[in-house]
């Protein structure tokens, strides 16, 4: 059944996770590259710079990456309103959990890519002593950005349009009452601490705000 | 053995215009009812809630033994579902359409399915979002039956077919049930088709199933009668008056259920003549339990 299931999510969503495995195989070489022939920029420093720029883009890849895998997929259920799904002697869960699992399977492949583009660009470029490349890392990364962003899309989007309206209403108090609240009684949140419990390690949502640079001190 | 599918009081809401309350609705095991009503009488509803597709508000629905919806998942093994509409994926071949389907269930016939592709001329590498009408019809039928379901539920399975494509639709299905001893619970507003191969009927209307009965009974109970010279008025009558209309003079055409050819009998002693008994098909006989379930006659007439 599994394999079947994985099959089917190939078929929907083979299109997307072979333009992005390509695209960033690609990039980090081409990157590199640019960075070979720019005098400005091959430093160091520059080395650096140019190398978290590039993770700042295939972050925000990651998060594209999982968000279309779900919707390549799910979209063939919710179009029909879900009625073939139901009529399926399988529980919701079973269903749902089959979907992640062929879902975190299909996005090896793009973090696999990468990880193959990056040490293959990587390769071409002389480092000075103080630098390493940590493509491994940013495959990692990409693929845990990638599934994080899977699993908090499919979370949200199962919702009940009640459970919806209540995030809706929570990110909306957060959003705009709290500051009004703190600009009338001029109470001091701490809101930086509250950034880096939600940005810093060991939340899970740390992936997304953590360095991403292939080459990297 | 116990009912295929036994449902009590059940209880549904959408909105605010359409409700189902306390529908009880038993189907035998072994039979091939038929599920008659206009349409968005609440025929698909309530496949929907029996099948445990939709939550229900109250009562009790068990099918197959299971109780629904926490058994589902078991029932659904043994069931094989047409619904109304293509609910299959677009983007999958018919060969990738079988293959995925099949791997849900432990009986899966794969030589049937093989042989019902081929009866039905259905190319393997055809996607399903490209297949006619009539081909999309005959595909879910196989991968209803390929399934070998102890319980069929089909959903308007022929509506919006052509002739040859319901026939061999309806051909598949009659040969299946009579090979296996299939229940079949079938759906349609396409009255005359289930009058050929149903054995027990229920008319649903308004979201209320307004007659459950053997189709013999059904058939045999609804009666046109010309009455001649009866009282506006009667009271204690055998059987039940679905309409009374005014033919000519005194003449009146009554439609009735419960009938029996004693009771003409009745007719004399009350002082009235019965003129004529005539047989309805079960299309007149459907729409004259409609009539009288909208507008129903008023206690003593």
């Amino acid at each position: 059944m599994f394999k079947q299931m994985l099959a089917v999510q190939w078929r929907f969503s083979r299109k997307t996770i072979a333009a992005v495995s390509v695209l960033i195989a690609i990039l980090p070489a081409l990157t590199m590259r640019l960075s070979a022939v720019s005098t400005v920029n091959y430093t160091p420093r520059g080395l650096v710079q140019q190398s978290i720029a590039l993770g700042l883009v295939l972050g925000m890849f990651a998060v594209l990456t999982g968000l279309f895998i779900y919707e390549s997929t799910w979209r063939n259920d919710t179009s029909g309103k879900n009625v073939y799904l139901l009529s399926l002697p399988i529980t919701w869960r079973q269903f749902m959990l089959n979907r992640l699992c062929g879902a975190l399977l299909l996005l090896l492949l793009p973090a696999l890519c990468l990880w193959i583009g990056g040490v293959i660009g990587t390769a071409f470029v002389p480092l000075p002593p103080t630098l390493h490349v940590y493509a491994l890392g940013v495959a990692f990364r990409f693929f845990l950005a990638s599934s994080l962003t899977y699993c908090l899309w499919s979370a949200l989007v199962q919702f009940s349009g009640q459970k919806a309206t209540l995030v809706f209403l929570v990110v909306l108090l957060l959003a705009i009452i709290v500051p009004v609240i703190i600009a009338i009684t001029g109470v001091a949140l701490p809101l930086e601490t509250i950034f880096r419990w939600i940005a810093d390690p060991p939340s899970p949502v740390s992936v997304f705000f953590s360095r991403w640079a292939i080459i990297d001190v | 053995m116990s009912d295929a599918i036994h449902i009590r009081n059940l209880g549904y809401r959408a909105g605010k215009e359409f409700a189902i309350r306390d529908l009880a609705m038993t189907v035998p095991t072994g039979s091939v009812y038929g599920f008659l009503g206009p349409n968005g009488s609440g025929k698909t509803t309530t496949i929907r809630l029996m099948l445990g597709m939709l939550p229900k508000l109250d009562g009790e629905v068990t099918v197959l033994g299971h109780s629904m919806p926490e058994g589902a998942h078991h029932a659904l093994a043994k069931i094989g579902f047409v619904p109304e509409r293509l609910h299959l994926y677009q983007t999958l071949t018919v060969e990738e359409s079988i293959a995925y389907h099949a791997s849900f269930y432990k009986n899966w016939d794969a030589a049937e399915a093989e042989r019902l592709r081929r009866e039905f001329a259905l190319r393997a590498e055809n996607t399903v979002g490209r297949l006619s009408k009539g081909e999309a019809g005959k595909l879910m039928m196989l991968l209803a039956l390929a399934a070998r379901p102890d319980l069929l539920v089909l959903d308007e399975p022929t509506d919006g077919l052509d002739p040859v494509v319901r026939r061999d639709v309806l051909g598949a299905l009659v040969e299946f049930v009579e090979r296996k001893g299939t229940t079949v619970f079938i759906s349609s507003h396409l009255v005359h088709e289930q009058e050929r191969i149903c054995d027990w009927v229920g008319v649903m209307d308004g979201g209320r199933l307004v007659a459950e009965l053997p189709m013999h009974a059904f058939r045999a109970g609804i009666k046109r009668l010309r009455v001649n010279g009866a009282a506006p008025v009667i009271d204690g009558m055998p059987f039940v008056v679905l309409s009374r209309d005014l033919v000519v003079g005194h003449e009146e055409q009554w439609v009735v259920r419960g009938w029996q050819p004693e009771m003409a009998q009745w007719f004399q002693r009350g002082g009235a003549e019965l003129r004529g008994v005539m047989d309805l098909d079960l299309e007149e006989s459907f729409v004259e339990l409609l009539r009288s379930s909208r507008s129903p006659m008023p206690e003593g007439n």
